[in-house]
């Protein structure tokens, strides 16, 4: 099983990426560059492999009202079109996120600009391919909408920087790669964050929410 | 850099409270499959959108066939004697050949200006008065006709042969017709130019100025 096959299996994997392997890494490089190429499959692959990344950056990362599937299509749009530009498949990633935080500025900005008018309605009616109903799976209950306002009271780069270490479970290394930064940064900022986000939890009476039962590994 | 897998379910490691909270809020965005496979749907019908020859190709291409038939059917070319729009003046020439607007004014032309006012410029009637300068190639102003007298529907014309104002002076002119008061007029046209109020009314033509002509005598 090739490596953008195996992150793709979700459920209860381990930490994947941690153990992929030199050779594993330069296969995700090289279906860029066949992707690049105009190789149809590899495009596919790209698809697979990414949109799902990027979807969980632009949830995590937009804000409560920025619809990240509307973000995430604007971002895939750019990275198809602008595929060729891609100097370092390698470094692909770092290309996307780039990309996706640019297009989720936009985004903000628009939510921004229209933030005194009536929210958009939710469309509780199934979509017509019997896929479900959009807008309604990113951060559809009450806490987490409040989790979403403590990251928005954080400033943007230890918003991003708290996102992906926490959430996304990547390491310090990974992170500094992916935003050209250096690894005392990504570490001061996220102490920065994790401080801050303390407070505010506390302020707001979350930081009780949940009972310690689970296990520390 | 590799691409991360699905939200980490049972094999995170969770620091404190807040971590907890964040670990909630990553399940709750984690994305379904629908929405992976709605989204990959909708780029692929915008790529497919743009990249139709109707949107990048056709389209342009009818606009730019559209925009040159208007532009060869657009008549004479109005610019070598335009007039500012916002005045209402109207300039023209009357060639030897009679045949209506020439772009460029040889010693044969008859320049031919008839303003007409498009307010009541007249503070006072008795002071009223209408002037022609030009400012020639040597980008000198002359005062080509002065105190020119409405005629009985109003206008004001400025009517003569083109070498008879403008000399040897061969090249681009730009002309100024003004009506206002005497006080208002006094001074060169710089002034109305950069500074047209209510006592005053400017009319601007640009025209080109061939010389002698070599297609017969002056009618």
């Amino acid at each position: 099983m090739g490596y953008l096959e195996t992150v793709m299996q979700g459920g209860g994997q381990a930490r994947l990426r941690s153990r992929v392997e030199d050779g594993e890494e330069s296969e995700a490089a090289a279906v860029v560059r066949r992707a690049q190429a105009g190789d149809v499959d590899a495009q596919n692959r790209v698809f697979r492999t990414w949109l799902p990344v990027v979807l969980r950056w632009c949830a995590r990362l937009g804000g409560p009202r920025v619809d990240p599937e509307d973000a995430a299509h604007d971002v895939f749009v750019v990275v198809m079109r602008r595929l060729g530009d891609v100097e370092r498949p390698d470094r692909f990633s770092s290309w996307l996120y780039g990309i996706t935080r640019r297009v989720l500025r936009q985004h903000r900005r628009k939510v921004w600009l229209t933030r005194w008018l009536p929210e958009r309605e939710v469309d509780e009616e199934p979509a017509e391919d019997g896929t479900g109903c959009g807008e309604t799976w990113a951060a559809a209950n009450e806490l987490s909408r409040q989790v979403q306002g403590l990251l928005e009271a954080l400033p943007a780069p230890q918003r991003e920087v708290l996102v992906l270490c926490v959430l996304e479970d990547r390491t310090v290394d990974e992170v500094s790669t992916l935003l050209g930064i250096p690894r005392g940064t990504v570490s001061s900022r996220l102490r920065l964050a994790r401080d801050k986000l303390g407070r505010l939890a506390k302020a707001r009476r979350l930081d009780q929410h949940f009972v310690p039962t689970e296990g520390r590994a | 850099m590799t691409a991360p897998g699905p939200f980490p379910t049972d094999h995170h490691r969770v620091e404190n409270e807040q971590d907890r909270l964040l670990h909630h809020l990553g399940k709750s965005t984690e994305p379904p499959l629908a929405a992976v496979q709605r989204v990959e749907r909708r780029v692929k019908t915008s790529l497919q959108a743009t990249a139709s020859p109707w949107r990048w190709w056709l389209a342009p291409s009818l606009a730019a066939v559209a925009v040159a038939v208007l532009f060869l059917a657009r008549g004479p070319e109005p610019a070598l004697y335009s007039v500012d729009p916002l005045s209402g003046g109207i300039a023209q020439v009357r060639g030897p050949s009679e045949d209506g607007p020439r772009p460029d004014f040889d010693d044969v032309s008859q320049l031919l200006w008839v303003a007409r006012p498009e307010v009541d410029v007249a503070v006072d009637s008795g002071k009223v008065q209408a002037q022609v300068w030009g400012r020639g190639p040597d980008g000198v102003w002359r005062p080509l006709a002065f105190d020119l007298a409405p005629s009985a529907s109003g206008a004001y014309v400025f009517q003569g042969a083109a070498s008879k104002f403008f000399g040897d002076h061969i090249g681009p002119w730009s002309l100024v017709f003004a009506i206002g008061s005497r006080s208002a007029l006094a001074g060169p046209p710089e002034g109305w130019l950069s500074h047209p109020g209510a006592e005053i009314q400017v009319f601007r033509a640009r025209c080109r100025y061939l010389g002698p002509a070599n297609d017969g005598p002056p009618r």
